[in-house]
C-alpha cells in the first residue's frame, strides 16, 4: 500500500462518522408543527400518545402538560423516549407530569435519569430534592459523599456522553502531542504536556470504564408500600416495608425479583421487579 | 442574635422530653388482657407516675431502653410495659401520667378504654373469621374515622393475604402503626387476632362505600387417614386447607359541615392551642421566645400556623417549626409547634395579644375557637450595644428582614425544542466514539512509518542503492529498446553499456559510469560472482563499446535488451556483499 492510500484511509477514517452523522440528521426532526399553538392541542383520548416527529409529539406534550392532562403528558414522554429520544429534558419533564400525577416512585426515578444527562442541572436537582421530600420513609438516598465528590469531581459531575467526550478528546490530543514529537523530539515542553495528557486521560478513561462496566444501579419504590422480604419467594417472611419514592441500592437480580440494601449494614431484603423502577447512575 | 438563637435551641432540646401512654386496642371485653405502654422521653432514670388505673388489675411486663444517635444529636428514652386486665365493664378515662424531668413536669394526653361484657360479642362458630369496622357510620367531611381491620383465628393459618388491598375511595386514609397481634375473647372463645386501623378521613359529602374485603390463607388441620388417630398423632399429621374469608362492605354517609366562619383554620377534630413566653421581663433588643402549640386529634396533618395579630411593635424572627404525630394510638394524634423569636422595639409594658384558632369540633357539631391569653411583657430601656442586634446580623446595612418562604412548588417543564433535536452523530454515537478514540493512532503510526522511511532513506544511501539496483537497470533498459526501435542502434549500445555499469557501481556504492570492462570485471568478482558470468559481462561490455563506434547490427541491437535483462538478472542472483 501506497503512502497516499494510506492518508487516504486515515483522512476517510477522521471524516467517516461526520459525514453519517450528517447524511442521517434530519433537519425536519426537531421543527414544531407549523399550526400547532397550546390552544389548538389536537383532541386525543386520555392514555392515547400522539403521532408525528419528536418536535410535534414533544410540544404537544408540554402543550398536554399546561392543560392538566398528565396521564397523556406521560404517554407522549415516552413515546419519546421509547423512540429513542433520549436526553435529560425528556426526563425531567416526564419526571414533572409524574409528580402532578401522584407517582412518586416513577417521578422520582425520571428526575434521576435527568440527572444522569445532566449532572448539573440546578432546575433537575431541585425537582428532585421537591419530589424527596414527599417520600415517607426516613432513609437517605444512595448518593456519594460530599469528600467523594469533591476529590473525584469528574466523575460525578460529568455525564457519560460528557466524560467520554472527554476521553475522545483527551486521545485526540495526546496523539497529536505524539504526532508533534515525531518532528520535535527533543523539545522537553512537549515530553511533559504529553505525561500530563496521559495521566488526564487514563483518570477519565477509568471513570468511564467503571460508568460501563460497574455502573450503580437505584431501585426506586413505586407503590405506595411494597413489602421487603427475607428471600425472592412471595412468601417469604416480610422483613420491613417501603414506601413510594424511596430510594434505595440494588444489589443482586434474580427471579424477576431484586435484593435492595439499606443504608444500614446488612439490612436488606428483596422486592418484586415491579415494584420498583431501577435507574443507573 | 446570639440570645435568639441560644433561646431557639434551649425551645428545640425540650421538645425531645415528653411522657406518652398507648394502649393495643380502645375496644375489649372483659375477659381480655390489654397491653399498656408508658414511654418517657429524654431520660432514662426519671421516675414516671402512672395515672389510676383502679378499673383494672395492672402487671408490669418488662421494660426497654432507647438510645438513638441522628444529626449530632443523642436521644434516650425508656418504654414500661403494663398488662391491664380489666375488673369491670365501662367507659374508662385514663388520666395523665407524669414524670419530673429537669425539674419541670411533664404529662401524658388522656385517652378512654371501653370495656364490654363477655357476652356482648356473640358467639363465633367459625374457627376464623375476619371482621371490619368503622368507628363512625355518619361523620362529617374532614371528620376522622377509625377503620378497623381484624382477622380472627383459633386455629394455626399460614400464608394469609388480602385478594384485594384495603381501598378508601373518597377518604384520605393513613396507617395507624403496624399490624397488631393480641389474644382476645369472643363469646368464651380464645382468639388470636391480627388487627390494622387506618385513619379516614371523608373528602366529600354523600354515601361512600369501603368495599368487601377477602383473605386468602392456608388453614392447617391434621389429616385424618385410613388407619386412624394413633399414626396421625404419633407423626403429627397435617394437611393444608385454603380457605377465602369474606367481610361485607360498609356503607358511610358523610355529612356537609355547616358554613365555615371567617378565619377557619381547616383542622376538624378536637384541638387545642397553648402559647408560652420564655420571659417576661427583658430589655428592647433582646429576644424571648415565644411558643405557639397547636395540638389535638383528628385531621392533624392540616396543622398551619395560627392567624397572628398585630405584631408591630416587635421584630419576629421565625424557627423552623416542628411537628410531631402519634400513630400508635387509638386514633391520629398530634402537635406542631411554631417557635418565634420576639424582640421588643420600644420600652414599657408590651403586651402580645390573644391568639385564636378556629376548628370545627364534631362531636358538638360546631366552629370551636381555642385561644391563647394575652401576655405583658415589662420592656426596658437597652444598655445602648445590644439595640437590635438581631437586625443588624441579619443585613448589616440595610436592616432588611430575611425572605419568609411561603410554599414551595416544582419548577416548571422544559419546553426548548432543542431537547428532541437530533444528536450530532444520530444513532451512530458509539462508531463516533470508536472513530475519535481509534482515528488519531492511525494516522500517528501511518506518519510513523512515513517519517521512519523517509530516515531510512537518509541514513542508509548505500543499502538503497544496492537493493534497487536492479529495478533502476531494468527500468532504463526500457530506453535501450526504444533507442533500437528507432534504428539508433549506436545509442542503443551506449545506453546498454552505462546500465549495465551502473548497476555494478550501485552494487559496490561507487560511480560506475566511469568504469572500464576490466574494472567491472574484477569488482564482479570481488562480490562472488563466477568467472564464466564475468566473462561474459566483460565480453558483453567490450562488443558494447565497439558498437557504440564501430556501428552493431539492426537484428543484434535488437535482442540487446533482452540479452542484457537475461545477464543482469543472473549476476543480481550472484553477486555477494
Amino acid at each position: 500500500m501506497t503512502t497516499r492510500a494510506l492518508s487516504t484511509l486515515l483522512l476517510l477514517a477522521l471524516l467517516g462518522p461526520a459525514a453519517t452523522a450528517q447524511d442521517q440528521a434530519d433537519p425536519a426532526a426537531a421543527d414544531p408543527p407549523a399550526s400547532s399553538s397550546a390552544d389548538a392541542t389536537p383532541e386525543v383520548s386520555p392514555g392515547e400518545p400522539w403521532d408525528g416527529t419528536p418536535g410535534e409529539v414533544f410540544f404537544n406534550a408540554n402543550a398536554a402538560y399546561e392543560a392538566g392532562r398528565y396521564r397523556q403528558t406521560i404517554d407522549a414522554y415516552e413515546q419519546l423516549l421509547e423512540h429513542g429520544t433520549e436526553n435529560g429534558h425528556v426526563h425531567y419533564n416526564l419526571g414533572n407530569a409524574y409528580l402532578r400525577n401522584g407517582e412518586l416512585g416513577r417521578a422520582i426515578a425520571s428526575y434521576r435519569r435527568g440527572r444522569a444527562f445532566l449532572p448539573r442541572d440546578q432546575d433537575v436537582q431541585a425537582n428532585l430534592e421537591f419530589a424527596r421530600k414527599s417520600a415517607k420513609d426516613a432513609l437517605a438516598p444512595p448518593e456519594p459523599g460530599a469528600v467523594s465528590k469533591t476529590l473525584f469531581f469528574w466523575h460525578h459531575g460529568l455525564s457519560r456522553a460528557e466524560l467520554g467526550a472527554l476521553v475522545v478528546a483527551l486521545n485526540l490530543l495526546l496523539w497529536i502531542i505524539l504526532i508533534l514529537r515525531l518532528y520535535r523530539r527533543q523539545s522537553e515542553a512537549l515530553r511533559w504536556i504529553f505525561v500530563a495528557l496521559l495521566l488526564t486521560l487514563a483518570t477519565a478513561g477509568v471513570s468511564l470504564g467503571l460508568r460501563h462496566l460497574k455502573p450503580p444501579q437505584v431501585a426506586v419504590v413505586v407503590p405506595q408500600e411494597v413489602d421487603v422480604r427475607s428471600g425472592t419467594s412471595p412468601s417469604a417472611l416480610v422483613l420491613f416495608k417501603l414506601h413510594a419514592g424511596t430510594e434505595v441500592r440494588m444489589v443482586d437480580r434474580r427471579d424477576e425479583a431484586l435484593r435492595i440494601a439499606l443504608p444500614e449494614e446488612g439490612r436488606g431484603g428483596w422486592i418484586a421487579t415491579e415494584h420498583a423502577e431501577l435507574v443507573t447512575d | 442574635m446570639l440570645l435568639a438563637i441560644a433561646c431557639l435551641s434551649l425551645a428545640a432540646a425540650a421538645n425531645a422530653q415528653g411522657i406518652r401512654v398507648t394502649v393495643d386496642r380502645a375496644e375489649a371485653t372483659i375477659q381480655d388482657k390489654l397491653t399498656l405502654r408508658l414511654t418517657v422521653d429524654g431520660s432514662q432514670n426519671a421516675q414516671p407516675r402512672l395515672p389510676d388505673l383502679s378499673a383494672f388489675q395492672v402487671y408490669q411486663a418488662g421494660q426497654q431502653s432507647q438510645v438513638n444517635m441522628a444529626g449530632g444529636r443523642t436521644s434516650v428514652a425508656i418504654t414500661y410495659n403494663y398488662f391491664l386486665v380489666p375488673r369491670q365493664t365501662g367507659t374508662f378515662t385514663i388520666g395523665p401520667a407524669s414524670v419530673e424531668i429537669g425539674g419541670k413536669v411533664y404529662e401524658s394526653r388522656p385517652f378512654s378504654i371501653r370495656i364490654l361484657e363477655a357476652s356482648a360479642t356473640p358467639r363465633e362458630s367459625e374457627d376464623l373469621f375476619i371482621r371490619a369496622a368503622v368507628s363512625n357510620k355518619s361523620p362529617y367531611v374532614g371528620e376522622q374515622v377509625i377503620y378497623t381491620w381484624r382477622f380472627f383465628r383459633r386455629v394455626r393459618a399460614e400464608d394469609a393475604q388480602l385478594l384485594t388491598p384495603l381501598q378508601f375511595d373518597g377518604f384520605l386514609a393513613e396507617d395507624l402503626g403496624d399490624v397488631r397481634e393480641y389474644r382476645s375473647t369472643r363469646g368464651g372463645q380464645e382468639y388470636l387476632v391480627s388487627e390494622i386501623r387506618k385513619a379516614l378521613f371523608p373528602q366529600e359529602a354523600g354515601k361512600l362505600t369501603l368495599p368487601a374485603t377477602q383473605l386468602r390463607c392456608q388453614v392447617l388441620m391434621r389429616s385424618r387417614g385410613r388407619r386412624g388417630g394413633f399414626f396421625d398423632d404419633f407423626f403429627n399429621r397435617t394437611t393444608a386447607e385454603a380457605r377465602v374469608l369474606n367481610s361485607p362492605p360498609i356503607e358511610i354517609e358523610v355529612r356537609p359541615r355547616p358554613a365555615a366562619p371567617r378565619g377557619f383554620s381547616g383542622l376538624i377534630g378536637n384541638f387545642e392551642l397553648a402559647g408560652r413566653i420564655s420571659k417576661r421581663q427583658l430589655r428592647v433588643g433582646e429576644s424571648a421566645t415565644w411558643k405557639l402549640t397547636v395540638s389535638g386529634s383528628g385531621n392533624v396533618q392540616m396543622i398551619g400556623e395560627p392567624n397572628l395579630p398585630d405584631l408591630s411593635r416587635f421584630k419576629i424572627y421565625d424557627d423552623k417549626p416542628k411537628s410531631s404525630i402519634e400513630r400508635t394510638g387509638s386514633k391520629l394524634t398530634g402537635s406542631r409547634a411554631y417557635s418565634k423569636a420576639l424582640v421588643p422595639l420600644e420600652a414599657g409594658e408590651q403586651t402580645v395579644p390573644a391568639v385564636s384558632l378556629i376548628y370545627f369540633d364534631p362531636e358538638s357539631g360546631s366552629y370551636q375557637t381555642a385561644s391563647t391569653s394575652p401576655v405583658t411583657l415589662s420592656v426596658t430601656p437597652s444598655e445602648g450595644k445590644e439595640d437590635l442586634r438581631l437586625t443588624e446580623s441579619v443585613a448589616p446595612t440595610t436592616g432588611k428582614v430575611a425572605v419568609r418562604i411561603l410554599a414551595d412548588d416544582i419548577l416548571p417543564i422544559y419546553k426548548d425544542l432543542d431537547a428532541v433535536a437530533s444528536t450530532p452523530f444520530g444513532h451512530r454515537v458509539d462508531a463516533a466514539w470508536l472513530g475519535g478514540l481509534l482515528s488519531p493512532p492511525l494516522l500517528f503510526f501511518g506518519l510513523l512509518l512515513v517519517e521512519r522511511r523517509r530516515h531510512h532513506l537518509e541514513t542508509n544511501v548505500d543499502q538503497v542503492r544496492r537493493r534497487s539496483a536492479l529495478r533502476k537497470a531494468l527500468k532504463e533498459l526500457g530506453e535501450v529498446e526504444n533507442a533500437a526501435r528507432r534504428g539508433s542502434h549506436a545509442e542503443a549500445a551506449q545506453l546498454a553499456s552505462r546500465v549495465l555499469r551502473q548497476y555494478v557501481g550501485d552494487k559496490v556504492a561507487l560511480e560506475g559510469s566511469a568504469f572500464t570492462p576490466a574494472e567491472v570485471a574484477a569488482q564482479l568478482g570481488r562480490c562472488g560472482v563466477d568467472d564464466e558470468l564475468v566473462s561474459a559481462a566483460r565480453e558483453r561490455l567490450e562488443k558494447l563499446e565497439v558498437a557504440q563506434y564501430g556501428g552493431a547490427g539492426a537484428e543484434e541491437s535488437e535482442a540487446l535488451a533482452a540479452e542484457l535483462r537475461e545477464l543482469l538478472k543472473h549476476l543480481d542472483r550472484q553477486i555477494r556483499l
